[in-house]
């Protein structure tokens, strides 16, 4: 650890602040939301060696900055708050009926849940674990995401056919945007800030400028598109289609199809490893996972799940898999695919979205 | 006649559209057989085998044995078809999985799993689970196609199925 605060020493020391040798943690780095700023503004400048090199250190601090995993139980009306430095469950948050969609913003120490069956979301503070605002949103409040910077919430209302946008700071909806039928997943392109949805029964995606606030382009998938990916170096979106049991790769610049995956029967949710270079997909009928090699489009591992796998979200060299029909997270170890954990969460656990935040 | 028809064709357009609410639901049931798990599979590893150990089934036409793929016409003692699809068999493990493409039953998006396991003293548990949307796919469902309706119906498919076989693999 001394040797590891050293090298960012001569590298990195951020704004000046001094560096202790021979401390075993790195305190120039502070509390936990300034050592996650310093990743994403890196990420976001693609410098990838920095970009490693934070998320190696906030892994090397990870007892003290370790984030969260938020997993929603639609059939409890909760939210299993998963600590990943011990990989068990530290408290669980009520929120609205039927809660399916969530989103984590670390920097803002925000997560947004989406309770469909109330009609709502649920604003979690993040340090104190708790609900701190709840909205009334949409008529099928379902996929949901946030902006790079926080300031906005993106939410696809599957029976109105439009895409909410919700001021974080007045906590209000301030657009809606139509989009295509039954929309889905949404996923926000850390980089080019693009905002992209899924349109389930159209078999499309509906990409949207944010500024703008209208849809720029709307792109042919494969048969019901359920959720989306998107890489953290902003070239791709991985569209995982429901019906047609593959994936769409679609390059984020020309919004065109590089390739499509075939993968198990009912795919519904994916993940990318930190380097962008594998794409986990969870096939909820088949009870496996699909590795996929993003180089190559092919799939190289077929990984026994738990029971319906559904939401997927890595964090650092871990995966973790919510299983609804068991009620439970399964954590691969991303370098073997070993379960080294199963924890146990609410009921019809679903975890649709980024339910982790940090790389 | 007509509004039936209407009803009725809007029940299998919404199973095409694969149209359905926003919480998905489970059953599971299970039973725990006095038999070794090879005479307890001898009837439910048989895709085309319901009538012999299921009170509510009264025919079955399956166009496939127990290959992927194959479909079963199941026909209802008090009236009404369901059709199912399998789409995983496997005899070693004792583990079969089917979807619904349309039937009477108040669910959309249905899949179920049955599957034989050896437990202690020579006996079988018998599992059987299933995932579901409600009958009526949009919000403010009629009481005979809500959540609650789609769970009851599940239940009482599985644990009638369940009671019987049991006594019928025990005589």
């Amino acid at each position: 650890m001394t040797g590891m605060v050293t090298v960012m020493t001569d590298e990195g020391k951020p704004h000046g602040r001094p560096v202790k040798h021979g401390q075993r943690s790195a305190p120039w780095l502070g509390d936990s939301q300034w050592r996650v700023e310093l990743l994403i503004r890196a990420c976001q400048r693609q410098l990838t060696g920095y970009c490693l090199l934070f998320a190696a250190l906030l892994l090397g601090t990870v007892a003290r900055a370790a984030p969260f995993a938020y997993i929603t139980n639609q059939g409890s009306n909760d939210v299993s708050v998963i600590d990943v430095a011990l990989d068990r469950v530290v408290a669980t948050i009520p929120v609205g009926k039927g809660p399916a969609g969530i989103a984590v913003h670390l920097a803002s120490q925000r997560a947004y849940v989406s309770n469909p069956d109330s009609k709502d979301i649920s604003v979690i503070d993040t340090i104190q674990n708790k609900v701190v605002a709840t909205i009334p949103a949409g008529d099928g409040p379902l996929g949901i995401a946030v902006s790079t910077n926080g300031r906005e919430v993106y939410l696809a209302d599957w029976f109105s056919n439009v895409l909410l946008v919700i001021d974080t700071t007045a906590l209000q909806i301030v657009a809606r945007i139509p989009v295509g039928s039954a929309p889905a997943g949404v996923a926000v392109n850390p980089v080019g800030h693009e905002i992209y949805v899924a349109n389930r029964d159209d078999n499309t995606v509906s990409v949207i400028d944010p500024k703008e606030r209208k849809v720029a382009r709307v792109i042919a998938v494969g048969d019901r598109p359920f959720s989306i990916s998107v890489g953290r170096d902003g070239r791709r979106l991985y569209v995982v289609n429901v019906r047609s049991n593959d994936v769409s790769v679609l390059d984020a610049d020309t919004h065109r199809l590089v390739g499509k995956v075939a993968v198990g029967n009912t795919p519904y949710c994916a993940a990318l490893s930190i380097d962008d270079r594998q794409l986990l997909v969870t096939n909820q009928h088949a009870d496996t996972l699909s590795v996929i090699d993003t180089g190559s489009l092919k799939v190289m591992q077929t990984i026994a799940a738990g029971g319906y796998p559904e939401g997927i979200a890595v964090h650092g060299e871990r995966a973790y898999v919510v299983n609804w029909m068991d009620d439970n997270v399964s954590v691969f170890d991303m370098a073997n695919y070993q379960i080294r954990a199963t924890i146990a969460t609410g009921k019809n656990s679903r975890g649709f979205g980024n339910f982790i935040g940090a790389p | 006649m007509y509004k039936s028809g209407v009803a009725a064709a809007m029940l299998i357009a919404a199973n095409l559209v694969l149209a359905h609410g926003p919480s998905r639901l489970k059953v599971t049931e299970n039973v725990t057989i006095n038999a070794e798990p090879a005479k307890v599979w001898a009837k439910v590893g048989d895709f085309n085998g319901m009538p012999a150990w299921h009170p509510a089934v009264a025919d079955s036409n399956a166009s496939n044995g127990n290959n992927v793929g194959s479909q079963r016409t199941l026909t209802l003692t008090g009236g009404g078809k369901v059709i199912e699809e399998l789409e995983e068999f496997d005899d070693k493990k004792m583990v079969l999985k089917y979807r619904m493409k349309e039937g009477v039953l108040p669910v959309t998006n249905y899949t179920s799993t049955l599957s034989v396991q050896a437990i202690e003293g020579g006996k079988s548990l018998v599992e059987w689970r299933g995932a579901f949307y409600r009958g009526y796919p949009n919000n403010d469902p009629p009481p005979d196609r809500n959540d609650e309706a789609a769970e009851k119906a599940i239940t009482g498919v599985y644990k009638t199925g369940l009671e019987k076989l049991k006594r019928v693999v025990e005589q």
